[in-house]
């Protein structure tokens, strides 16, 4: 059976969550891998959770928060923008592939943008292949 | 205690179960921790669905309940109501989205059961960890806030107001009115639009329960429903309202002209201004840009846009203090300053740059040349006295300001005579002796006491060029070699300025107003108010059609916007109501063109919902106006859906007009046949015959689409507010909450959350204001109790959370060294909690480890 990599997804409540949602009623397809955990904010995304995420057997994990300055609590998303860029680098340190961890700006009419990242995500983790905590793919 | 949770699988008809297998979800949910019972239903939002819950709750002593639905922004408010009803704290339900994230997105398979077993699992192992939370109640402020005072804004605004609550109406415009104040007529019913406007905008003018603040924004918003504190700017208008009368005194001084914006261009309007005769409020404001490049460009700071704009009236007396007001030296400079004043002129980037230096050497000369009358004397208010040593052109200018501010002043000069390296540096043929003496003349009689001896001192056009003495009287003399402009050339040359900072403060204006409301010293206002809800109805703007060259708009002088027609064919327009070409014939034909920038792939795709009705209407002005003229209509299709406008559509048809289904292709001047000759050519394929056409008119309107204002991103983000992928506000529910936003408290109205015709934006209006009322009746909202609180047993005092906070709500307790969080002011955006380092805030209802429950549930 070919490998159907779980990814997880962190939205923000105000507008990626949104976003996802009109890809819903819009009746975008893509792929089934993503599981969407909802935040009210991407700045809550405890860079731990990422780490959770990848233990409890995700191939990979999409935070998704509203495009800079957009935020409906100002700038939580700036947070983000700061906070996953360095987790990312400890990540690389042990051996996790970059693309594993994707940090995108997906506002309430997006939908379709959800979508397509989703897809692409899928495929490249579908070429890394599954996760292994000891590093490398 | 035990866990019971129920979970609930819903059908949604097909929706869910369509893709996904229902059953085995329920047979996966039974086996999952805790779950006491797990049912599925066709519709769980209805009522026996919730009925399902409630009897569960009682019955089985369920204690957690999760629903597998849709989106919780759907129904997760529904549910909640229902465990509260049944006895269960409203936080103590979860929601699992089975639809907008499972059976809506993915094919029918394997993989969507899975996941939507995944994301129950996730659900039920969160709910698990959930608590009960006790949500609080807060007065509601009863005053409203409303943004924008077109139609939607007066609607609302006046709705609020007759229940005799207190309504704040913000206008960016110096008048309320918006865009209907600049309509001729309305469809379908022909009602004229100030007819049905200006006695609404007068109510508002003077409700006592409407505190109206036109020329003022919005700069920022802060606190929650109920409880907004709004931060006004009111831009400095120049002129005190509570002073001015509207007499219009002011105008006749102005001499600058600048493009009117309600006239659309078509006319023009002076610095200082009302919009249009029935403004309210009824009280004139000074537009001003900041400064001129000219000015600024000058090292003495002289307003050049000041003295041009009055040469161009003839007032050079005026002229003159205008350059006397910043420095003594106007004959002087007006001889050999380097003039980078006309480095930087806007002209220059037109044509050529006005020739600056010698308009103002101009109206020194006048002065001379007229006689001029003796300064009148300044009184020294001030007693220290002050010695200059040097009577150069510092000198000078630096005794001039210091007299000017009262002070005594006495200059000490070691050569014979006043004027430093003017005098001794400057050649006679440059700078005459005697223009500098007639300086120093007035510096000393008017202003300073001088000791005499021994010591003290468009339409593209040329810029005018400044009158030589023939070089072949030069010789032998050193006669001065610039002669300067005479007054008619003079007051060409000034009417060439762009006047870009329009107001050019000469200051004219204050001495004719006699109420005294004029103050150009007039700073920008902060006000604060309290609201307990907003609306904003800050309308749309006119697509530009010069984008779509191949229609001509800017460069053909008789194609123009619909808001140009609109303006034409109003009897208080520019033409009086006439239907007139640039050269003042009447047309004898007209296109129509639809749809331009909407339903257009390349501007924008959506359709603007008016144009159809609009331009139909524009066929019947044009029927009673000019009656003879052939009227064509360009559409694509013609949308004619609200009351009353099927019905006028047929009446158009039968007045004549010629309906070409096509959207037109160009607009040129390339003419073909005699016919065409000296008349613009639309060239569209009519589809209906399935042939090209070139139909020869004298006039085109463009039914231009509606669009966001060009500022949408900076009052949604003001606000709060999203926008929908074409730029428009983006309301709550589109058919069940169309005037709510995410934003609690914050409603939207009018155009600003998409194009809508009149009755639309007022019934829309109305809605917006009644939702406010809704909350102000009732008094008391409930705020979200999912905010985060700080353990202070664990808070190490490190205060990183502190600047985090985007609302200040975390203060740190110096005396015991821990960090807490005002609950009131927390928004529950949960960023403190994902950076404290020893894990001592707790975001509620996102706690860390519900979350870290659900990414194992959503895993398995």
């Amino acid at each position: 059976m070919s490998f159907e990599p779980k990814i997880i997804s962190f939205l923000c409540n105000w507008c990626s969550y949104a976003g996802a949602d009109l890809a819903g009623t819009s009746r975008v397809k893509y792929a089934p891998n993503v599981r969407v955990v909802r935040v009210m904010c991407s700045g809550r995304v405890d860079p731990m959770f990422v780490v959770k995420a990848f233990q409890s057997g995700a191939d990979g994990v999409l935070i998704c928060g509203c495009h800079p300055g957009d935020c409906h609590y100002s700038e939580g998303n700036h947070k983000a923008a700061r906070r996953i860029p360095l987790l990312k680098r400890m990540l690389a340190q042990l051996g996790i592939e970059d693309e594993r961890v994707r940090l995108e700006w997906v506002s309430a009419s997006e939908g379709d943008r959800f979508a397509s990242i989703v897809n692409e995500m899928t495929e490249q983790i579908k070429g890394l292949g599954p996760f292994s905590p000891n590093g490398g793919g | 205690m035990e866990r019971r949770i129920g979970v609930y699988i819903c059908h949604c008809g097909t929706n869910i179960a369509g893709t996904v297998d229902v059953g085995k979800v329920v047979e996966f949910a039974r086996g999952l921790d805790s779950v006491a019972v797990a049912r599925d239903y066709r519709y769980m939002c209805s009522d026996p669905g919730q009925n399902l819950i409630k009897e569960d709750i009682r019955e089985l002593g369920l204690n957690r309940v999760v629903v597998a639905s849709c989106s919780p922004r759907m129904h997760e408010a529904t549910f909640r109501r229902a465990c509260q009803e049944a006895g269960l704290n409203q936080y103590l339900f979860g929601m699992a989205n089975i639809r907008e994230h499972c059976s809506w997105v993915h094919g029918d398979g394997d993989m969507t059961t899975e996941k939507a077993k995944a994301l129950v699992s996730a659900a039920v192992r969160r709910a698990y960890y959930q608590e009960p939370l006790e949500t609080k109640e807060v007065p509601v402020n009863p005053n409203v806030l409303v943004v924008g005072g077109g139609i939607a804004g007066i609607q609302a605004a006046l709705e609020i107001a007759d229940s005799e609550h207190q309504v704040y109406l913000v206008e960016r415009e110096p008048s309320i009115g918006g865009h209907m104040a600049q309509f001729d007529k309305t469809f379908p019913t022909l009602d004229c639009a100030a007819c049905i406007l200006t006695p609404k905008m007068t109510t508002v003018g003077q409700h006592p329960y409407i505190k109206l603040m036109s020329y003022s924004e919005v700069a920022d918003v802060s606190g929650y429903v109920g409880n907004f504190r709004v931060k006004i700017k009111r831009k400095a208008r120049y002129v005190h309202e509570d002073r001015c009368t509207g007499c219009g005194e002011c105008v006749k001084a102005c001499p600058v002209e600048v493009r009117s914006e309600f006239e659309e261009g078509l006319s023009k309007r002076k610095a200082i201004y009302i919009p249009f005769p029935q403004a309210v409020p009824n009280k004139y404001v000074v537009d001003k840009r900041g400064y001129p490049p000219c000015r600024v460009a000058c090292p003495a700071g002289v307003n050049a846009q000041g003295y041009i704009a009055l040469i161009s009236q003839g007032k050079f007396k005026e002229a003159l203090e205008v350059v006397r007001r910043a420095m003594p030296l106007a004959a002087v400079c007006g001889r050999v300053c380097t003039h980078p004043c006309e480095v930087d002129c806007e002209r220059g980037r037109v044509d050529e740059p006005l020739s600056i230096r010698a308009l103002k050497r101009f109206a020194a000369d006048y002065w001379l040349r007229v006689g001029r009358e003796k300064a009148p004397p300044i009184e020294r208010t001030k007693e220290d006295k002050v010695a200059i040593i040097g009577s150069g052109p510092a000198g000078l200018a630096c005794a001039y300001d210091l007299v000017k501010k009262g002070y005594p002043v006495t200059v000490f000069e070691a050569l014979p005579l006043a004027g430093g390296l003017l005098r001794y540096g400057i050649p006679e043929y440059r700078l005459p002796g005697k223009v500098l003496d007639n300086e120093i003349d007035y510096i000393k009689e008017e202003i300073i006491k001088v000791k005499e001896v021994p010591k003290e001192g468009v339409q593209r056009k040329a810029r005018a060029a400044v009158p030589m003495l023939d070089p072949g009287k030069r010789a032998g003399s050193f006669a001065e070699v610039e002669l300067g402009l005479n007054e008619e050339a003079a007051i060409e040359e000034a009417k060439r300025c762009l006047n870009c900072a329009a107001c050019s403060e000469c200051l004219e204006c204050v001495k004719l107003c006699e109420a005294g409301a004029i103050d150009h010293e007039m700073q920008d206002e902060f006000v604060e108010v309290e609201v307990g809800n907003i609306i904003v109805a800050t309308g749309f703007q006119q697509f530009d059609p010069s984008v779509i060259h191949q229609y001509g708009y800017g460069r053909y002088d008789n194609v123009i916007t619909g808001l140009q027609f609109e303006r034409m064919s109003n009897a208080s327009g520019p033409t009086g109501g006439k239907v007139v070409l640039a050269d003042g014939r009447e047309p004898r034909s007209v296109a129509i063109l639809h749809c331009v920038g909407s339903r257009d792939q390349n501007y924008h795709k959506y359709c603007s919902r008016v144009c159809c009705m609009y331009s139909l209407k524009y066929s019947h002005l044009l029927r009673e106006k000019v009656p003879q003229a052939d009227i064509y209509q360009l559409y694509i299709d013609l949308r004619c859906f609200g009351k009353g406008y099927e019905e006028f559509y047929n009446r158009l048809q039968e007045e004549g007009v010629n309906f070409v289904r096509g959207r037109a292709a160009e607009v040129t001047d390339l003419a073909e046949t005699p016919d065409e000759k000296g008349r613009l050519i639309v060239i569209c394929e009519d589809t209906l015959i399935g042939r090209q056409r070139r139909i020869p008119v004298d006039m085109v309107i463009l039914s231009a689409a509606l669009e966001p204002c060009p500022d949408a991103d900076q009052v949604a983000r003001t606000f709060s507010l999203s926008r929908s992928a074409d730029g428009f506000f983006l309301e709550k529910h589109p058919k069940l909450d169309p005037v709510a936003t995410m934003t609690d408290g914050v409603f939207v109205a009018g155009c600003c959350q998409g194009p809508k015709d009149i009755p639309d934006t007022v019934a829309q209006a109305s809605a917006a204001a009644a939702r406010a009322l809704a909350t102000i009746s009732k008094g008391r909202v409930e705020i979200e109790a999912a905010t985060a609180v700080i353990d202070e047993k664990l808070c190490a005092g490190c205060k990183i959370c502190n600047g985090l906070c985007p609302y200040n709500a975390i203060s740190f307790d110096a005396e015991r060294g821990v960090s807490s969080i005002n609950e009131a002011m927390c928004k529950g955006c949960g960023a403190c909690v994902a950076a404290c380092p020893s894990g001592a805030i707790i975001g509620k209802h996102f706690t860390t480890e519900q979350i870290m429950t659900e990414i194992e549930g959503v895993l398995v």
